[in-house]
């Protein structure tokens, strides 16, 4: 990777893409990094758990779901073993040696026969949802995370250092926290018909569970998804794979986003920029990528905001920016990666670069606009 | 506590959630093939209520029905999703539904076990592609959800250059048709586990086995068994055992066959026993 003194080179800032009419209705969110937001004041805020403390229980401990084989395979994990694994892997996310986040997590007191999921105040994981409502049968569907969240009503957010205060819970838990938008309830239910595996590597035909686990506490910290498919934070999974047990670049970035420690501001610098289109001064809600310039994998992914500016926190490196399309619609209000046609480049090993494979580097041919480049996306 | 949402949809839109989260990447096929209901339609109206025990919150979309391709559906149909926001109340469940206001789309849905007047979204945001009318062509086009992604094989080389996400609509419904009347086949190799729900004498040492698939099964990339798919076999005592033959499988009302073998301890009763049925 070039260092380049946290200067980024930004081979091209502003490419056309054309997401669309920019009528918006009501309220505006806008995505940076791919967090939970709310609209405070009509400013997307990123809700967090206040004071970057994290609590969390499980149902039935004593009681081992019959779909998650603990005792087949290399090395199988106990359940509550993986479970802490995948929490960890967040609080302690650091990148190239550089620890970024600062965010406290806790196994509670686990529960029994809980009702899960429910708005309680009580960040439980539970094996036994058998609503059929929760885990309609062939719906593909291994697992889920309800994320709570409040923020502030009536006006604008108060300068950094301004104190919030949140009753939630039907006053079961009162919240003084700086952050005027806040998650105070996440409950994660795994798919009693689909199996998991805790061995390493998993069994071929389950699913990983500290991989999809993983995935599951990311969304309970905050976080949506991610349109990068080696992120932990990608929505598919596949059975016999581990690859998102671990944080990509973009996940650490996006939980460090929410939860940052004092290296965060000092070791990332920022890649930033304006999508513009033709005429249209600033496009709202391009998918904006950043692709290493030596390798051509993608690294970052974000949206633009309703100005069509965007800003992606980056490590020291080169990085070219590609911005992509959305759902070319008269959208009224939010978009995310739901509108986001996917493109194939970039994603992992055994996806191909972001570049056009008939040139020696991956330079200025992903960056041509979008609409005629005749690369690997579609 | 309710909330009626459509007299301010555009700005609750927002607020209805991101969307299951780890999710199985489905074919166009497994969709198809996976739903109870596939339709064309358009959104009527929306609302997000409390739960009776007033622990949970759903959001309920009204879609009037325009296309059938596959099901019964009433003129109009509810599909219930997790999330929404009522009051201070913002539930998000990333892998949801977005859906736009009047918009339409394209649906595959599935009935829902608990409540059959609503229906479920088929591998959440995957199940829904939603319609637009290309500005320029006039054309209906609609717009592949981010479970596209595998959608086909990545483009390459000069065929690649269509960078929108969208398809034609009069392409996609050929699509459907031709996954819709696809036979059905069950791969050899493909492990099926099983509880067997009932058994009925059919002469000496011989009973007809019915089962019932407990996982949800994704053999290819063209196939899904849903858990509770039932199987049909017959049970012949051999020594100590029970040879089964299973023979036929019904998927979504649509029966398949095929060939498989297990066996099982000629001690008590079959009925409730687990089986693993590999198919040959």
């Amino acid at each position: 990777m070039v260092q380049a003194k946290r200067a980024f080179r930004i081979r091209l800032q502003v490419l056309a893409a054309a997401a669309g009419s920019l009528t918006l209705l009501g309220a505006i969110l806008a995505f940076a990094y791919t967090t939970f937001q709310n609209d405070v004041d009509e400013v997307p805020i990123p809700s967090r758990w206040p004071n970057a403390s994290f609590t969390w229980v499980l149902n039935n401990p004593g009681t081992p779901p019959g779909n998650v084989d603990t005792t087949d395979g290399t090395n199988p994990l106990p359940l509550k073993t993986v479970l802490m694994n995948s929490f960890t892997s967040w609080a302690t996310a650091s990148l190239n040696g550089q620890p970024l986040t600062n965010l406290s997590i806790v196994n509670g007191n686990d529960v029994t026969n809980l009702p899960n999921p429910q708005i309680d105040c009580v960040n439980v994981v539970s094996f036994n949802d058998n609503d059929p409502a929760d885990f309609p049968t062939g719906t593909a569907s291994i697992a889920f995370t309800t994320v709570s969240t409040d923020y502030l009503r009536n006006g604008a957010p108060g300068t950094p250092g301004t104190t919030y205060t949140f009753t939630e819970c039907n006053g079961l838990e009162t919240i003084t926290t700086t952050s005027p938008s806040i998650v105070y309830d996440a409950d994660i239910v795994f798919n009693p018909n689909a199996h998991f595996s805790t061995s390493t590597p998993p069994l071929s035909d389950h699913f990983d569970l500290q991989s999809v686990a993983a995935h599951e506490t990311g969304h309970a910290l905050g976080l949506d998804h991610s349109g990068v498919a080696h992120a932990v934070m990608f929505p598919f999974g596949d059975t016999g794979e581990s690859q998102q047990r671990t944080p990509s670049t973009d996940d650490l970035i996006a939980i460090s986003f929410l939860y940052p420690s004092s290296n965060f501001a000092s070791y990332l610098g920022a890649i930033s920029g304006q999508v513009t289109f033709a005429n249209i001064a600033g496009v709202f809600a391009a998918h904006v990528v950043a692709i290493d310039a030596n390798t051509g994998n993608v690294v970052l992914d974000g949206l633009t905001n309703a100005d069509g500016s965007y800003k992606l926190f980056a490590p020291p490196g080169s990085y070219n920016v590609l911005v992509l399309p959305l759902a070319p619609d008269d959208n009224h209000g939010i978009y995310s990666l739901s509108d986001f046609s996917g493109w194939t480049c970039g994603y992992d090993e055994s996806a191909p670069p972001c570049c056009d494979t008939s040139a020696s580097q991956c330079t200025d041919k992903p960056l041509a606009n979008p609409t005629n480049y005749t690369g690997k996306f579609f | 506590m309710r909330t009626r949402l459509f007299a301010v949809f555009a700005a609750v839109l927002w607020a209805a959630s991101a969307s299951a989260s780890t999710l199985v990447r489905m074919s166009l096929d497994q969709l198809a093939q996976a739903s109870t209901e596939v339709i064309r339609g358009h959104v009527v109206s929306q609302e997000t209520l409390w739960n009776p025990a007033h622990t949970r919150i759903y959001t309920y979309t009204t879609v009037a029905v325009d296309q059938i391709y596959k099901g019964n559906p009433a003129s109009t149909l509810i599909v219930q999703q997790p999330g929404g926001t009522i009051g201070k109340v913002h539930v998000f469940v990333a892998g949801t539904i977005q859906f736009h206001s009047q918009a339409g789309y394209v649906l595959f849905l599935e009935r829902s076990g608990g409540d059959p007047s609503k229906f479920l979204p088929v591998g959440m945001m995957q199940g829904a592609y939603r319609i637009y009318r290309d500005a320029t062509t006039q054309e209906e086009r609609l717009i592949l959800p981010l479970g596209s992604l595998t959608r086909g094989a990545p483009a390459s080389g000069a065929a690649s250059t269509i960078a929108g996400p969208a398809v034609p609509v009069r392409q996609f419904q050929r699509e459907i048709s031709t996954a819709l009347s696809r036979p059905l086949t069950i791969p050899p190799g493909t492990a099926i586990p099983l509880a067997i729900r009932s058994t009925q004498f059919a002469g000496v040492r011989r009973m007809d086995v019915q089962g019932r698939t407990t996982s949800d099964l994704f053999p290819n990339a063209g196939l899904v068994i849903p858990a509770g798919s039932a199987l049909s076999g017959m049970a012949e005592r051999v020594g100590d055992s029970w040879e089964i033959s299973w023979t036929e499988v019904s998927i979504r009302g649509k029966q398949v066959l095929l060939s498989a073998r297990s066996t099982a301890p000629a001690v008590g009763s079959l009925r409730g026993r687990l089986l693993v049925v590999n198919v040959r």
